[in-house]
């Protein structure tokens, strides 16, 4: 497996009138390519820190972070942060016209996200008229249709209601394995972080550091390869929330 | 008297306020009954001759006009030098804390207290009355499209960015539109402020307007007249206010 992200000796503080906090403490961990990986951690741990490193819009104090081959990185965020002025259809290709996408390709492209993240029939919508789970798969299709090597996802159902999530997750899995992306995936949720991961790195509180790392290889692909659903009351399941909420 | 039996609730909401305003100005009226308080009957009986009749040589729709010309005008400068500060002031942080201290000191000036140095600098043209109502619209143009820029969601402008939107882009189809109910709502109050400055700006030697018309009132001395004045004045006022409200709806259909 190739390597798709490097970070080494990561390290961040923000300086403010109060004085200076440090976020991230000598953080080194690496992404492989295809990898679902989980970062879990406390809230206000500089999680969505790390990530705005990695996409290049926050600067940082010592350390390296290498990205392999193309750049293209989409980001999910927390708050959606959709175009409220915008037309579900809109928002989804707002990153191809930024790109210059012609128009028929572009509304190809469009409608096939739309479609796979099953919001058809949405399309002129706009964000208020619908649902906070709808909305944040308005911003899944809206990263997808970029076609980003990397998919970073800042807790992306932190603000959803329970059944809403479980649903999401299912539906994440199944887009991460028909296209085949490398997935970051932040969150403070123990069982989200089993549901979904390769591997989860557990993060401490302020400054955060790697506590541990589990791979997570139980009920992920059957004999053909094909993506398995992880039962979330197995027993593998449930011992493995057992160990991560001792050391969480 | 008007009938208390009204189909609708609605209307019964709408109507008893000003029912119960009509009769407590007709009795105070009556009862101190004198040239100093018209009653509402009064009122609208010279309405009704302003409509038919000339005043001071001029029909009351070019009275009205007159007076919606100026505001227009005005407000229109006011607006076109006040929302792209403001805009601007949101935009940049340098520019802000320069701009800050000098904004806040001149919002704090009334628009009635420029009425002297415009008199000089204008005499009794009508550029001193557009005047008064730029310098009354200035200020809340500038507020909320200010506040309206500073406060648009970091993060739509971060995902803007990944996606691949330049400077000039992000500023065109996120932050302005992100802006626009802000802008928007300053522009509406820069419209009724600038109305309420009508009676301001025709203080000195206008000829026709409403706020003359009221003026008038007093140095004729009609005290119909002042209070139909006051009354038409509102009354357009409010006409104005319901149709940015409707208009509001036309621009951003997404709140």
């Amino acid at each position: 497996m190739s390597r798709k992200i490097e970070i080494g000796n990561l390290s961040k503080s923000f300086t403010s009138r109060s004085g200076s906090v440090q976020v991230l403490k000598e953080i080194s961990f690496e992404v492989f390519e295809k990898e679902f990986l989980v970062i879990l951690g406390p809230g206000g741990c500089g999680k969505t820190t790390l990530l705005k490193i990695i996409v290049g819009e926050l600067g940082f104090d010592e350390g390296r972070v290498n990205i392999r081959g193309g750049k293209n990185i989409g980001f999910v965020f927390q708050s959606f942060s959709i175009f409220p002025w915008m037309t579900v259809h809109q928002n989804v290709e707002f990153g191809l016209k930024m790109r210059n996408v012609p128009e028929q390709e572009r509304r190809e492209i469009t409608s096939k996200y739309i479609d796979l993240v099953g919001l058809k029939g949405f399309e002129g919508y706009y964000p208020k008229q619908i649902s906070g789970g709808m909305k944040q798969r308005v911003g899944i299709a809206r990263m997808l249709a970029i076609s980003p090597e990397i998919m970073l996802m800042d807790n992306p159902f932190g603000h959803l209601d329970a059944q809403t999530k479980y649903h999401l997750e299912e539906e994440l899995l199944r887009i991460w394995d028909a296209e085949r992306k490398t997935v970051v995936f932040v969150t403070n949720d123990i069982e989200e972080a089993i549901f979904l991961a390769d591997r989860i790195i557990l993060l401490s509180k302020l400054p955060a550091e790697i506590k541990e790392q589990f791979e997570v290889s139980f009920q992920r692909r059957g004999p053909n390869g094909e993506l398995l659903r992880r039962s979330r009351t197995g027993d593998k399941f449930l011992k493995l929330r057992k160990t991560l909420t001792e050391v969480f | 008297m008007i009938s208390v039996k009204l189909p609708k609730k609605d209307i019964m909401i709408y109507a008893l306020p000003i029912v119960g305003v009509l009769l407590f100005w007709y009795i105070l009226a009556t009862i101190f009954y004198s040239e100093v308080l018209p009653t509402p009957l009064n009122v609208i009986r010279k309405i009704g001759y302003l409509l038919t009749h000339e005043v001071a040589d001029k029909t009351l729709y070019r009275h009205v006009g007159r007076s919606l010309f100026r505001m227009v005008t005005g407000l229109v400068i006011g607006i076109s030098l006040g929302v792209p500060l403001g805009i601007f002031m949101g935009w940049n942080r340098y520019f802000e804390s320069a701009i800050k201290p000098l904004f806040e000191t001149f919002r704090m000036i009334p628009s009635l207290a420029w009425i002297p140095l415009s008199v000089l600098f204008f005499g009794t043209s009508e550029l001193g009355k557009i005047f008064i109502i730029s310098i009354a619209a200035f200020p809340p143009s500038v507020l909320n499209s200010w506040r309206g820029v500073r406060l648009v969601d970091p993060d739509m402008v971060t995902a803007a960015k990944i996606l691949g939107a330049k400077d000039l882009t992000i500023m065109k189809s996120v932050v302005l539109p992100a802006a626009l109910p802000s802008i928007f709502a300053g522009v509406q109050y820069a419209v009724s402020i600038s109305w309420m400055c009508i009676l301001a700006a025709e203080l000195v030697a206008a000829g026709e307007g409403l706020g003359f018309l009221t003026f008038y009132g007093m140095e004729i001395p009609d005290t119909s007249l002042i209070a139909a004045g006051m009354l038409i004045i509102g009354v357009v006022g409010f006409t104005i206010s319901q149709i940015l409200r409707y208009l509001e709806r036309v621009i951003a259909p997404w709140k």
